[in-house]
C-alpha cells in the first residue's frame, strides 16, 4: 500500500511537470489542442493524488503499521473517527492532504472556467500545477507519508521509502498514538475548514497570475475571481472560529485567542482576503485599485505560505507547531520564488493596470473601502511582524523575548476599532460622493445609538475607555445595518406596495450580495460585542476546595461534592462533581475532568483537562479541574466567569449564514419598478 | 478564689479558641496575605507569563517554576514591596521573557515603533492615493441610455447622491451586476 | 482614459466583454507611474520579511552553541552559609515532598566551601582547565537524578576538571536548599535573566557542556546524564581533548 501511494504520487509529479510545460507552450502559441492536453494533465494529476491519499487512508483504517506515518500517529485503540483524522494530524499527512485539496480545487476551477477563458486558461493550469509541484516535491523528498519503517543493524529505526543498507523491515505491534490534545471533535473539523481556506486562497492568486501572464487585464478577472475568493474566505472564517472554540473548550485557560504564532498564521491571510473581498467591489464599480487588487490576491496566497512556513519550519516556538523538520528551507525557497515572480510580472504589466477613474470625493464609498483596505493590510503586517519579533530581537540584540497577548491587543486593537468605525460609516456613503445632507440623515440614528450606548456603559458598567469605545462602535454599526435594511425595505414598499416582510425579503433577495454582506457585518457586530465582554470583564479564581466545600466567584457559589474515576477507550479519567448555584437558584451541575492517556505520545505531556461549562446569553461559567489530593479530599480548580461569551459563537453562525445568503442562488421576487421622478438638482 | 479560677478558665477557653481557629494554613492563602495583598498578587500574576511555556499566563500556569514564581510574589508582598519593585526584580532574575510584551527599551523599542510606522505608512498611502485621485476632476460623459434599464427615469439620476426612491431605482438597475 | 459612471457601467462592461484585451481601447502611450509607489512599498516590506526568514532559518531556536568558543558569562556564586532550618525545611518539602530525607545527605547544616562563597565568577577565569558546565533548576525533576552523579564526579576529578553549575530561572532560597540537600561542593551561581542560557541557546534543563582548557566546546549533553558511567566517558573524552590541545605546539 505504501508502494502504491508512493508510485501514484511519483506519476502525479511527472504529469505535473508535463502539464506545466505543455500549458506554457500552449499559452504562448495559442494552441487549443495543446492547452487541452495541459488541462487534461491537471485532471489526471488530481485523480492520482486522490488515489495516493486513499492509499494512506486505507492504511490508517486497517492499522497498517509498516507505514511510518501510521505507526507514529495512530494506534490500535484509537477510535475510528480519530484514525481518519490522523490523515492531517501529522506533518507529512497534512501536506498530502493539502495536495489533495489543491488538486480538487484546481480541477473544479479549471473545469468551470475553461470555456470562458481561452487565453487565461492554459496559464491558470500552469500556475496551479506549479504550486502543486512544490507540494509534491515536499511530499516526495522532504516529508514523505509513504515511508516504511526499517530497523538498522545498530538497532535504531529509520523511515524511508527504499530499503537502506543492511536494514530490515520493521512492523511495530502498535502505533505511538495520537497526541491527546488532538482527540476531540473540534480538532477533526477545524483543520478541514482551515485547510479548505488556506488551499483555496491559491485560486484567486492563480487567477491573478494567469491574468498577468496572459495580458488579459480587464476587469472581468475581478468579477470572476470574486467567488473563488469568497468561498475559501468563508471556509477560513469557519476554520478560525472553530479553532478558537477548540481553544476555549479544550485548552482550559478560559480564553479563546492567545495570539499564538499558529493562530496568527491563520488570521493574517484572513485579513488580506477580507480586504480583497471589499476592494474587488471598487474595481467592479469604478475600475480603480487594479494594482492593489493584484497585490491583495498575491498577498492572501503568499501569507498563507508564509504562515505555514512559520509554523512548520521551527523558526518560532509554538505549542501548536508540528515537529520541526527540514521543510523550512524548501518553503522559504518557494516564498522567495513566488515573491519575485509576482513582482516582476506586476512591474511588467503595470501600464495595463492604470486606474480607470478618479475619486470624486473623500466622502464616498470608494474612499471608505480604500481606507478600510489599508487598515486590514496594516493589521495583517503588524500581526506578522509582531509574531516574528522574537527572531528580530534575537538577531539584533541576542536576548530572547516573548511577545504575548498584551502586545497584540495593544497594537491590533485600535486598528480593529478603526475598522469597526468604517464598517459603520462606509455603507452609508454613496458611490462617488455623498451629500452632507444625505450623510447626516443616514448617520443620525446610528450615531445617536452609539452615543446612548457609550453613555450607558460609562454610567452602568465601567469607566475604562476600551469597552466604552468598542461597544459604542458596535452600536453604530448595528444602527447602520438596521438603517440600511429599513431604507431598502421602505423603498421597495413604496414601489411595490408589498407588506413590510415581503418587501424586506424582496429587497434582500434581489440584492443578495449587498444584504448578505450586511448580515455578515451583523455577525461581526455580535462577535465584537461578545469579545469585549469576555475579554474585558472576565472573572477568574484559582482555588483549592475541600470535599463538600464551597468557593464563590462572580455571584455564583461552587459546591464541590465528589470525585470519581472512569475508564475511557484509551485513557483514564477523573471527574469532579461541582454544583453551581446563584443565590437560591440551581444553575448547573458541572463535571470538569482530567484525562490521563495511556499512549506513549501522551506520557510526556501529562494529563489533559476537559472543562465543565455552563453557557447562557449573559455569561459562561467555566470550570477546570487542575489537580486533587488525598483521593479527592482536596481538589484544585480554576473558575472563570466569561460574560457574553455565547454572543461570539452566535455572531460566527450569523457570519456564515450571511455568506451563504450572498452565495446561494435564490428564486428572485418580482422586480420593483420605480415611479418616474423629476431629476434631483445636482448637489453643490 | 473561685472568681480568679473562673476568669483563668474563661481566658484559657478563649486562648484555645483562638489557637484552634488558626489550626492550619488556608490552602488558598498559605502564606497569609491580606485581601489587598491577595488582589495585588493576582494582578501581578496576570501581568507575568510562564518563562518556559508558550503563551501561558502566570496565573493559570501549573508548572513548578510558575508555582515558585507565585510564591516569590507572595513573599515579596509580605515584605512590603510595591508592584513595580516586584516586577523589576522578576525581570532581573527571570529575564524579559516573563513580560507579556517587549519592554520599551533598547532594541525592543522597535516592536512599538514598527506598528506605528506601518499605520502611518498605510494611512499615508491612503491619503496620497486619495489626493492623486481627486487631483484631476473631469467632466463625466453623458451616459448612454440603453436597453435593459428597467423603470429608470429618462434623465439619469445624478451620480452618487440619490434619495430613497432613486436609490431603489439604482438598486434595480444593478440587477445584472449583483451589487 | 474614460470615466465610468455607475449608470453606464453596465454598458462599459459589455463593451469590455467583447474586446479581448483592454489594450485595444486604451491610448497608445501608457505611463507606468500609477501603482509604482505601491509596488515599491510591497517590495520593501517583502524584502525585510525575507531577511527575517533567512536569519530565522539559519539560527533556529533549536540550534545550540555546539562548537567553537564557549560563550563567556559573568555571575556571582550563591552564599555558602547554610539556610536556617525554618527556611530550609519548607523549601525542601516544596522541592522534594515530605520525605525529602531520602533525597538528601544526613547533615543539612554543613556549610558549603568558603572559597566559592558569593564570589564573582567568569568562564574565562578557568582558562587552562577543562570545565564541565551544568545548567539546572530546582524546579526540574530530572535534574534530581543527575545531581548526585555530578557531585561525585566532581570529587573524583577534582584538580583535573572544574565543575560549574548555573541555575536557570531559579530563586535563591530554592537553589540553596537544593545545593544543601545534595551537599554540592562545586561552585554554583544563578544565571540571572537567563543570559548564559540564551548565549548557549539552550532549550531546557538540564543540559551539560564540556569545555576544554582553551575554552572550546568539546561536547554537550541534553537532558539528565543517565549514569555515572556515561558521565565518566564524557569527562574522559574532555580530558583527552584538552591534553591533545595542550600537547600540540
Amino acid at each position: 500500500m505504501s508502494d502504491l501511494g508512493f508510485i501514484t504520487l511519483w506519476i502525479a509529479f511527472l504529469f505535473t511537470l508535463y502539464g506545466i510545460v505543455v500549458s506554457i507552450v500552449a499559452a504562448r502559441r495559442k494552441d487549443p489542442a495543446l492547452a487541452a492536453s495541459g488541462r487534461n494533465a491537471l485532471y489526471i494529476v488530481s485523480f492520482l493524488i486522490l488515489v495516493a491519499t486513499a492509499a494512506l487512508v486505507y492504511m490508517l483504517i486497517t492499522d497498517d503499521f509498516s507505514n511510518e506515518y501510521v505507526a507514529s500517529h495512530s494506534e490500535r485503540a484509537l477510535p475510528m473517527f480519530y484514525k481518519l483524522s490522523t490523515l492531517w494530524g501529522g506533518q507529512s499527512g497534512s501536506l498530502l492532504f493539502w495536495s489533495l485539496l489543491l488538486a480538487i480545487y484546481s480541477a473544479v476551477m479549471v473545469a468551470t472556467l475553461w470555456k470562458k477563458e481561452p487565453r487565461r486558461g492554459p496559464w491558470l493550469v500552469a500556475v496551479l500545477l506549479f504550486v502543486q509541484l512544490f507540494f509534491l516535491i515536499i511530499s516526495l523528498y522532504a516529508s514523505n507519508p509513504f515511508n516504511r519503517l526499517w530497523v538498522l543493524p545498530d538497532g535504531s529505526t529509520v523511515g524511508a521509502v527504499f530499503r537502506p543498507e543492511g536494514a530490515a523491515l520493521f512492523i511495530p505491534a502498535d502505533g505511538t498514538g495520537l497526541n491527546p490534545l488532538l482527540q476531540n471533535y473540534w480538532m477533526v473539523a477545524h483543520p478541514i475548514f482551515l485547510y479548505l481556506g488556506y488551499v483555496g486562497l491559491t485560486l484567486p492568486f492563480a487567477y491573478a497570475m494567469a491574468s498577468l501572464l496572459s495580458g488579459e487585464l480587464d476587469d472581468t478577472w475581478v468579477k470572476r475571481v470574486r467567488i473563488w475568493n469568497l468561498i475559501p474566505w468563508a471556509f477560513l472564517t469557519i476554520g478560525i472560529i472553530l479553532g478558537s472554540q477548540w481553544a476555549y473548550l479544550e485548552l482550559g485557560w478560559g480564553g479563546f485567542w492567545a495570539w499564538d504564532p499558529v493562530e496568527n498564521a491563520s488570521l493574517i491571510p484572513w485579513l488580506t482576503a477580507t480586504a480583497f473581498l471589499h476592494s474587488i467591489m471598487i474595481q467592479e464599480h469604478r475600475g480603480m485599485l487594479k494594482v492593489w487588487n493584484m497585490i491583495l490576491a498575491f498577498l492572501s496566497f503568499w501569507l498563507v505560505i508564509i504562515g505555514t512556513f512559520i509554523t512548520r519550519s521551527g523558526i518560532i516556538d509554538s505549542v501548536h507547531a508540528f515537529a520541526v523538520s527540514n521543510i523550512g528551507p524548501l518553503f522559504l525557497g518557494f516564498i522567495i520564488v513566488s515573491f519575485f515572480a509576482f513582482l516582476i510580472l506586476l512591474w511588467y504589466r503595470l501600464p495595463d493596470l492604470q486606474s480607470e477613474a478618479e475619486l470624486d470625493s473623500l466622502l464616498s464609498r470608494e474612499a471608505a473601502f480604500l481606507y478600510v483596505n489599508v487598515l486590514f493590510v496594516v493589521a495583517a503586517f503588524v500581526t506578522l511582524f509582531g509574531t516574528l519579533f522574537p527572531i528580530i530581537s534575537e538577531a539584533l540584540s541576542g536576548t530572547k523575548i516573548a511577545v504575548n497577548a498584551p502586545y497584540f491587543n495593544k497594537v491590533d486593537g485600535p486598528i480593529f476599532l478603526a475598522i469597526l468605525l468604517l464598517m459603520g460609516i462606509g455603507p452609508l456613503l454613496g458611490w462617488r460622493r455623498t451629500s452632507n445632507d444625505m450623510l447626516t440623515r443616514s448617520l443620525a440614528v446610528p450615531v445617536a445609538l452609539a452615543l446612548a450606548v457609550a453613555g450607558a456603559v460609562f454610567i452602568l458598567v465601567t469607566r475604562h475607555w476600551v469597552p466604552i469605545v468598542a461597544w459604542s462602535l458596535t452600536a453604530l454599526v448595528l444602527g447602520t445595518i438596521i438603517w440600511e435594511f429599513y431604507r431598502g425595505t421602505a423603498s421597495r414598499r413604496r414601489a411595490t406596495g408589498e407588506g413590510w416582510l415581503k418587501a424586506l425579503w424582496g429587497v434582500m433577495a434581489r440584492n443578495q450580495r449587498r444584504y448578505g454582506g450586511y448580515l455578515v457585518h451583523f455577525g461581526v457586530v455580535l462577535m465584537a460585542f461578545g469579545m469585549v465582554g469576555a475579554v474585558a470583564f472576565q472573572h477568574n479564581l484559582k482555588t483549592s476546595i475541600p470535599l463538600d466545600g464551597t468557593a464563590e466567584l462572580g455571584g455564583y457559589a461552587f459546591h464541590y461534592t465528589g470525585l470519581e474515576q472512569n475508564k475511557g477507550p484509551n485513557y483514564d479519567e477523573v471527574v469532579a462533581t461541582v454544583i453551581v448555584t446563584q443565590g437560591d437558584r440551581h444553575v448547573a451541575t458541572l463535571y470538569p475532568r482530567m484525562n490521563f492517556y495511556h499512549s506513549r505520545a501522551a506520557q510526556d505531556m501529562g494529563p489533559t483537562t476537559e472543562v465543565g461549562l455552563h453557557t447562557s446569553l449573559r455569561e459562561d461559567v467555566y470550570l477546570v479541574l487542575n489537580g486533587f489530593e488525598n483521593g479527592g479530599q482536596l481538589a484544585a480548580f480554576e473558575i472563570f466567569v466569561n460574560p457574553l461569551m455565547l454572543w461570539m459563537w452566535i455572531g460566527g453562525i450569523v457570519m456564515v449564514l450571511g455568506t451563504l445568503f450572498a452565495l446561494l442562488p435564490m428564486k428572485q421576487p418580482a422586480p420593483a419598478r420605480a415611479r418616474a421622478r423629476k431629476p434631483i438638482p445636482q448637489p453643490v | 478564689m473561685k472568681k480568679s479560677v473562673l476568669i483563668a478558665f474563661i481566658l484559657l477557653i478563649l486562648l484555645a479558641t483562638v489557637a484552634l481557629a488558626q489550626d492550619g494554613p488556608d490552602p488558598n492563602n498559605p502564606r497569609g496575605l491580606t485581601p489587598e495583598q491577595q488582589a495585588l498578587a493576582k494582578e501581578i500574576q496576570q501581568e507575568l507569563w510562564c518563562p518556559i511555556c508558550q503563551g501561558v499566563r502566570l496565573d493559570v500556569c501549573e508548572q513548578q517554576v510558575c508555582q515558585q514564581m507565585r510564591e516569590m510574589i507572595d513573599e515579596m508582598l509580605l515584605e512590603g514591596k510595591t508592584k513595580q519593585e516586584i516586577i523589576d526584580e522578576f525581570v532581573v532574575q527571570y529575564g524579559v521573557v516573563i513580560l507579556g510584551e517587549p519592554p520599551k527599551q533598547g532594541v525592543n523599542w522597535l516592536a512599538w515603533i514598527m506598528p506605528a510606522a506601518l499605520v502611518l505608512a498605510g494611512l499615508g498611502f491612503a491619503v496620497w492615493m486619495s489626493r492623486k485621485w481627486t487631483a484631476k476632476r473631469r467632466e463625466e460623459p453623458i451616459p448612454v441610455a440603453s436597453s435593459g434599464l428597467e423603470g429608470a427615469a429618462t434623465t439619469a439620476p445624478p451620480p452618487g447622491d440619490i434619495d430613497d426612491d432613486d436609490y431603489l431605482a439604482r438598486v434595480e438597475q444593478e440587477l445584472g451586476e449583483e451589487y | 482614459m474614460t470615466i465610468i459612471s455607475p449608470e453606464s457601467s453596465r454598458n462599459w462592461e459589455r463593451s469590455i466583454d467583447m474586446t479581448p484585451t483592454s489594450k485595444d481601447t486604451q491610448t497608445p502611450k501608457k505611463k507606468r507611474t500609477g501603482g509604482i509607489g505601491l509596488l515599491v512599498l510591497i517590495a520593501v516590506v517583502g524584502i525585510i520579511l525575507l531577511a527575517v526568514f533567512y536569519y530565522g532559518i539559519l539560527n533556529p531556536p533549536s540550534q545550540r552553541a555546539s562548537e567553537g568558543q564557549a560563550p563567556d558569562f559573568s555571575v556571582t556564586t550563591y552564599a555558602s552559609e547554610p539556610l536556617p532550618p525554618d527556611i530550609l525545611e519548607p523549601a525542601l518539602v516544596n522541592l522534594f515532598g515530605s520525605h525529602y530525607q531520602s533525597y538528601c545527605v544526613d547533615d543539612l547544616s554543613k556549610p558549603r566551601p568558603a572559597e566559592y562563597d558569593r564570589i564573582p565568577m567568569k568562564l574565562s577565569d578557568f582558562r587552562g582547565t577543562p570545565v564541565v558546565l551544568n545548567f539546572w533548576a530546582s524546579w526540574c525533576t530530572t535534574c534530581k537524578e543527575e545531581q548526585p552523579l555530578l557531585e561525585s564526579a566532581w570529587r573524583r576529578y577534582k584538580g583535573q576538571v572544574q565543575f560549574i553549575g548555573l541555575s536557570h530561572l531559579d530563586q535563591d532560597k530554592n537553589a540553596r536548599a537544593w545545593l544543601q540537600c545534595y551537599d554540592v561542593t562545586y561552585p554554583n551561581a544563578p544565571d540571572l535573566g537567563g543570559k548564559a542560557y540564551n548565549a548557549y541557546r539552550i532549550q531546557g534543563v538540564p543540559e551539560t557542556y564540556f569545555i576544554d582548557a582553551d575554552g572550546n566546546i568539546v561536547d554537550y549533553y541534553v537532558g539528565a546524564i543517565p549514569s555515572g558511567g556515561i558521565l565518566d566517558q564524557l569527562i574522559q573524552k574532555l580530558l583527552a581533548a584538552s591534553k591533545s590541545t595542550q600537547e600540540s605546539p
